[in-house]
């Protein structure tokens, strides 16, 4: 019982501090003078102009798979396969240690 | 002169090449990945823009309006003689937006009290140069205000 | 070098985690390929959330907006297309392991004790995935998303009892528009990322917990025989062979999304009708197919909510399958839930192959 009154009478405290520092103590920046605009008229070149949205067939020869993208991706297999090469080296080793019981010895 | 021992061990030897085979996948699927995350966007500012010669009338004299060209705010000032100027609505020092004071007939920036006088030109505060100015030319009957090829551009008088 | 390793091994224990490490065997025996997928899946995931963050950088999710910035990724972005392309068939290939290690985990009844909570955490995230999937190609909010959008929520709306709420809950409203699209976007960024990783974190804790499940018919043949089952460990071996794995997975998914980039269809009018042929992405041709068989009306119920019903039983009798399944717990052969998930397997791949040559 007498948790619930101290936590009762911390919680109106704080209630009434953060209310009180609110009202009194907030401090907003000035409010900027009100803004006037014009309307203005841009001046574009025709290209310009219809650049903006992108069409179908521009997506459409983003697609195409050209011979810079195969090369590319001869040139990551390569480099995978030299990986899983060097990897399956590794395996061959480690299972090598693993017969002669170097992985079952506990580390220090 | 043969050694009797080699000098980096077999595990050392595959060590260093998984470490070297995984850092050149690495820089291999890294290269389009930077090249992707660094792209800009070219927004390109248009030529001029046109303003309509009662738009201008309506504005006071000592008095200044905000205008869009392209993505650059801009302020458009008309002194008490009637005089046109435009700038760039963007102080030199930190890009806040500025505003014109009619009572000290200055360009007043509040982010870190930066001002300009009339004609733009950085008098007091952290401003490190002058406003960017714009080339104002009377066409019949409208204004075009375009982008200086240099700084140093010329303002008519209205 | 081995005063760098000394030094970080003060810091945060990294030789005791080593020595953990070590001591988790793998089973060898023959079913032991099965045990892959979850490294797979894993590696299908991060690269999912690396390339959707980048997409992220150039995507804007609104109504108006989400198209164009897709065409933009596609056309202007240095490798947008790649990028893109990359989530896309990885999420297909996200799609095709999970339901691979779903039915190879439901065969070899993996689910039994100690094993029900990794079950039950990997069924739901068998459904976060095909959520994903779904949310995921909604998102260019092109023709195909506004029929995904109708329909889906549409099915939703299906369910009983809390049909209506799920409906105005997933598409922000009544109606699918610019509400929807935000929300999905809420879904696919924000919440199923997040609900993945926790199920992930504590599927793989249970896991290293109980380690590896042995396939009923190998223990019993190893008991007949009077053998051991033989393990390998999971350091460094294991770990090898599932970075080659998944170094073939990254070859095949970068030539996937080479040969064949992602599609950009045309662009939403909200006034077209359902182009002759509309269905769903495949993996949820099935429920597509089998919705198509019920009729308009059973028993005065209407076909579509009977038929969801009937899927949502027939779920549920998976879900809970390692509850229902007495044999399987007591390590004994149990013929019936082997037959049971052929059957489910038969049915998710003829319904596909029907769904999408119809």
């Amino acid at each position: 019982m007498a948790r619930v009154g101290t936590g009762t009478i911390f919680l109106i405290a704080v209630l009434t501090i953060a209310v009180i520092s609110k009202v009194c103590f907030s401090s907003v920046a000035a409010e900027a003078p009100p803004v006037k605009t014009i309307v203005v008229e841009e001046v574009k070149t025709e290209q310009e102009a219809g650049a903006d949205r992108i069409t179908s067939q521009q997506v459409e020869e983003a697609r195409l798979v050209t011979a810079e993208r195969i090369y590319g991706l001869l040139v990551l297999w390569a480099v995978i396969l030299l990986v899983i090469v060097v990897l399956r080296l590794q395996i061959r080793d480690d299972e090598k240690l693993y017969k002669e019981g170097y992985y079952s010895q506990d580390l220090e | 002169m043969k050694l009797k021992e080699s000098l980096l061990s077999r595990r050392g030897f595959f060590s260093g090449l998984i470490y070297g085979s995984f850092a050149s996948l690495a820089a291999l699927l890294g290269y389009p990945a930077v090249r992707f995350l660094f792209h800009k966007k070219q927004v390109p500012l248009p030529e001029a823009v046109v303003v309509a010669r009662s738009e201008i009338d309506t504005i006071a004299p000592n008095t200044a309006v905000y205008f869009q060209y392209g993505y650059l705010p801009c302020i458009l000032l008309k002194t008490e003689t009637g005089e046109l100027r435009a700038f760039s609505a963007k102080c030199t020092h930190l890009d806040c937006n500025v505003q014109y004071q009619p009572d000290s007939k200055q360009f007043f920036c509040a982010c870190h009290d930066g001002y300009f006088d009339e004609t733009g030109m950085n008098i007091a505060g952290p401003p490190p140069s002058p406003l960017l100015s714009f080339t104002i030319r009377q066409e019949n009957d409208t204004m075009l205000i375009s982008y200086p090829s240099n700084q140093e551009g010329e303002q008519s008088v209205v | 070098m081995i005063s760098v390793i000394k030094a970080v091994d003060e810091r945060i224990k990294l030789g005791s985690i080593i020595s953990l490490a070590r001591h988790k065997l793998v089973p060898i025996h023959k079913h032991s390929v099965w045990y892959y997928l979850g490294a797979l899946l894993l590696f299908l995931f991060m690269i999912q959330a690396i390339t959707g963050a980048m997409l992220l950088f150039y995507y804007k999710p609104a109504a108006e907006t989400a198209y164009q910035s897709i065409a933009e990724i596609m056309v202007v972005v240095p490798y947008g297309w790649l990028i893109r392309s990359v989530h896309h068939w990885a999420s297909n290939l996200m799609i095709v392991t999970v339901f691979i290690h779903f039915f190879s985990t439901l065969l070899v009844k993996a689910y039994r004790r100690p094993r029900e909570l990794t079950w039950l955490t990997g069924m739901v995230m068998l459904i976060l995935v095909l959520f994903f999937g779904y949310s995921g190609y909604t998102l260019p909010y092109d023709e195909r998303a506004f029929f995904a959008f109708n329909v889906g929520t549409d099915m939703a709306g299906t369910i009983p009892v809390v049909g209506t709420f799920m409906l105005e809950f997933l598409r922000g409203g009544d109606i699918v528009g610019a509400n929807t699209l935000n929300r999905f976007f809420a879904f696919h960024v924000g919440v199923l990322p997040l609900s993945l990783l926790a199920v992930i974190a504590v599927h793989l804790i249970l896991v290293q917990l109980h380690g590896m499940s042995v396939p009923i018919a190998v223990m019993k043949d190893a008991e007949v025989r009077k053998q051991r089952i033989y393990g390998k460990p999971m350091f460094p071996h294991f770990l090898w062979h599932d970075a080659v794995n998944c170094l073939l997975l990254l070859g095949a998914l970068v030539s996937l999304a080479i040969l064949v980039p992602s599609e950009l269809g045309p662009e939403i009018d909200l006034l077209k009708p359902a182009p002759v042929g509309v269905k769903p992405d495949w993996f949820f041709l099935w429920v597509y197919q089998i919705l198509k068989w019920m009729p308009t009306y059973v028993l005065s119920m209407e076909g579509e909510v009977v038929g969801i019903t009937a899927l949502i039983l027939a779920a549920l009798l998976i879900v809970f399958a390692p509850f229902f399944d007495r044999k399987a717990q007591r390590n004994e052969r149990s013929p019936l839930f082997t037959a049971l998930g052929v059957l489910s397997l038969l049915v998710f791949v003829i319904c596909s192959i029907i769904g999408y040559l119809s």
